[in-house]
């Protein structure tokens, strides 16, 4: 073949510029973020047992919780359902927060940081949201996977379709507040390098307050945890949701207003988060640092 | 500044290692035609990649601006980027996602460029063809031969249409065949399409072949712009005798050391073999008395041919950039020769 088809594609597809589609950009960036994962069985297969484990230590766990001690504290008995709600929803919080960063970090050393960025138009704000979707979704099975073995287990969650809707949001929420830090701390590792330690303690201490598998009571014998614990967006996003699933509660009922007003209050920080990604990658290109890992 | 697709003023990348302060780029000012065949040259570490990577908007310059297209790589780097191809062949294949196949390489990077799936699809199976990648489309890249990868970033910078390309040793690992067909291809993209082509390469053949004009780099400092032509012609003082002859096993440093002792020979400045004829090129003050000398010294070997040769565009490269064959890796033959000195 001389390459005269080639030249003649070339020739009669010649336009300035072609219609630019944001969400075509983002979908490709999720799409084929999920072809890799799945040209990885054997961690997907992994992944299957962590999700039927982790149910399971809190499914035994639960014998040892009494069910008048939840009760005192303001919950429902049900401690399997208790937790399973906690690590279900938690682990939005670790692919939100800390997934970008491992992923940037995998994409400067694979070298392919840079082809990114010849390409890229809009800042990276169409990969971004992609690669936010793919966290979502990733997480999202895993959500599944843990209340469908809640359910199995016995957890008493609510069977009311509208308010599984609400609490869909509230998980959209909460994984569109964490997103925006995982987006701010995935710029700073352009930059900085080496954070993902960092990101892994700021998952657990986020996890910490927000009282995955305990409950947020417990800390109003030590106050300054107590109050540390309301200024994390995840402990309202986890109040909302649980008290949702397990007690049938609508997210939009006088008690669950205050937690909702809370966690919309952090939405801003989805523009900061972007705003920080472009100063950091600004920087990094100022000292050659796309490349480096 | 509309006939221009690429202008460069001042432009400066600093680099500190520590507390050593590296000039990479050194005030670099290029005006690139539009419809140009445009060669960067120089050594490893010259700063062509430094160079072309500011221009892609990889790399924000500390010093001086440059255009791509008119659009500012300063104020407007998205406008750019939408109007560059750009691939770095270094790489060994790098920067592709190795867990995807060839043709999902290809179609997502298609579709951050903007390209309408239609269209996308039309051209990466052309292309695919056309580089004899078609078999081996839906195949993981992590299968990928180096070859293979370097064909695969090559479509992928065109994939877009752009009308600028910035071409980081494109051919670069490539074999003889592709290379060749690659090389014709980059070729038409400017004769019939008008396309703009800065280009960067060790290959002096090819540089010599493709370029309309080219620029020395060295130490980050443009020390030649013009045609190629231009640039033989500023070592026409240069007089070298070049020799031809077949040499038994094992002769060839001792008829070396007989033309370095020769006081009309200045230097020997590198041997090669191809079958079974030797070729030996010596620099010489004055090649009419050279000439009957060496022929006279070289009496007992078979001497097929010794001529005045015109100095070739790696040794007018060299002495332009003031550097000794032996400090730069010489990509076309792909291993080191004997020192050049000027």
């Amino acid at each position: 073949m001389s390459g005269d088809d080639c030249i003649e594609l070339l020739r009669v597809g010649e336009r300035p510029l072609m219609k630019e589609s944001f969400v075509a950009r983002a979908l490709a960036s999720w799409y084929y973020q999920l072809k890799i994962l799945f040209s990885y069985k054997m961690h997907l297969a992994l992944e299957m047992m962590d999700i039927i484990l982790s149910a399971l230590i809190y499914y035994f766990v639960s014998f040892l919780v009494s069910p008048q001690d939840l009760v005192a504290l303001g919950y429902s008995p049900d401690y399997v359902a208790f937790s399973i709600s906690g690590i279900a929803l938690s682990r939005y919080i670790w692919t939100s927060v800390s997934r970008l960063a491992r992923k940037m970090h995998h994409e400067i050393s694979a070298g392919t940081f840079e082809s990114l960025a010849a390409v890229d138009t809009d800042n990276f704000h169409s990969w971004l949201i992609g690669q936010v979707l793919y966290g979502f979704t990733w997480s999202s099975m895993w959500f599944i996977g843990t209340l469908i073995i809640g359910f199995a287990l016995g957890a008493g969650f609510t069977s009311d379709p509208w308010i599984w809707i609400q609490a869909g949001i509230v998980v959209i929420l909460v994984v569109i507040v964490h997103s925006a830090i995982g987006i701010m701390a995935a710029g700073m590792y352009i930059v900085h390098k080496q954070l993902e330690t960092m990101l892994v303690l700021m998952s657990t201490v986020i996890e910490f307050f927000g009282g995955v598998i305990y409950p947020l009571s417990i800390l109003l014998n030590y106050p300054i945890l107590y109050y540390i614990s309301l200024l994390m967006p995840f402990t309202h996003g986890l109040e909302l949701f649980r008290r949702a699933i397990i007690d049938g509660t609508p997210i939009y009922s006088l008690g669950m207003l205050v937690h909702l007003s809370v966690l919309l209050l952090f939405l801003p920080l989805v523009y900061a988060g972007f705003k920080v990604f472009e100063r950091y990658l600004n920087l990094a290109k100022k000292n050659a640092l796309l490349s480096v890992y | 500044m509309r006939e221009y697709a690429i202008v460069s003023e001042d432009l400066t990348k600093i680099f500190w290692d520590k507390d050593r302060k590296i000039v990479a780029v050194d005030h670099v000012s290029l005006k690139i035609k539009r419809g140009e065949f445009y060669g960067l040259l120089g050594p490893n570490g010259a700063g062509k990649t430094t160079y072309t990577k500011m221009l892609a908007t990889l790399l924000i310059p500390d010093e001086g601006e440059a255009w791509i297209d008119g659009f500012s790589v300063l104020k407007d780097p998205l406008e750019v980027r939408r109007r560059i191809g750009w691939m770095m062949g270094e790489t060994g294949g790098r920067a592709l996602y190795w867990r995807l196949s060839g043709y999902d390489n290809l179609m997502f990077f298609a579709t951050l460029q903007n390209v309408p799936k239609e269209i996308a699809r039309r051209r990466i199976d052309t292309f695919l063809r056309f580089l004899e990648l078609d078999d081996a489309a839906n195949k993981l890249v992590m299968e990928y031969s180096t070859g293979m990868k370097i064909k695969l970033m090559l479509i992928r910078s065109l994939l877009h249409n752009p009308n600028i390309l910035i071409l980081d040793e494109p051919t670069l690992g490539l074999d003889v065949e592709s290379a060749r067909k690659v090389r014709v291809f980059l070729r038409r993209l400017v004769d019939e399409l008008g396309k703009t082509i800065l280009f960067t390469s060790h290959n002096m053949y090819e540089v010599e072949a493709l370029c309309d004009r080219i620029a020395v780099i060295n130490r980050g400092k443009i020390i030649f712009e013009g045609t190629p032509r231009e640039i033989r012609e500023r070592v026409e003082d240069i007089k070298i005798i070049e020799i031809q002859l077949v040499l038994p096993n094992g002769e060839l440093n001792e008829v070396l050391k007989k033309l370095e002792s020769l006081s009309v020979v200045k230097e020997v400045i590198s041997h090669s073999k191809l079958g079974h004829i030797t070729t030996i090129r010596v620099s010489v003050e004055d090649h009419h008395s050279a000439i009957p000398e060496i022929a006279m010294s070289l009496s007992s070997y078979k001497i097929e041919s010794i001529f005045h040769a015109l100095p070739t565009l790696e040794e007018a490269f060299l002495k332009v950039a003031g550097i000794e064959l032996e400090d730069v890796d010489m990509y076309s033959s792909g291993k080191k020769r004997r020192a050049m000195r000027w």
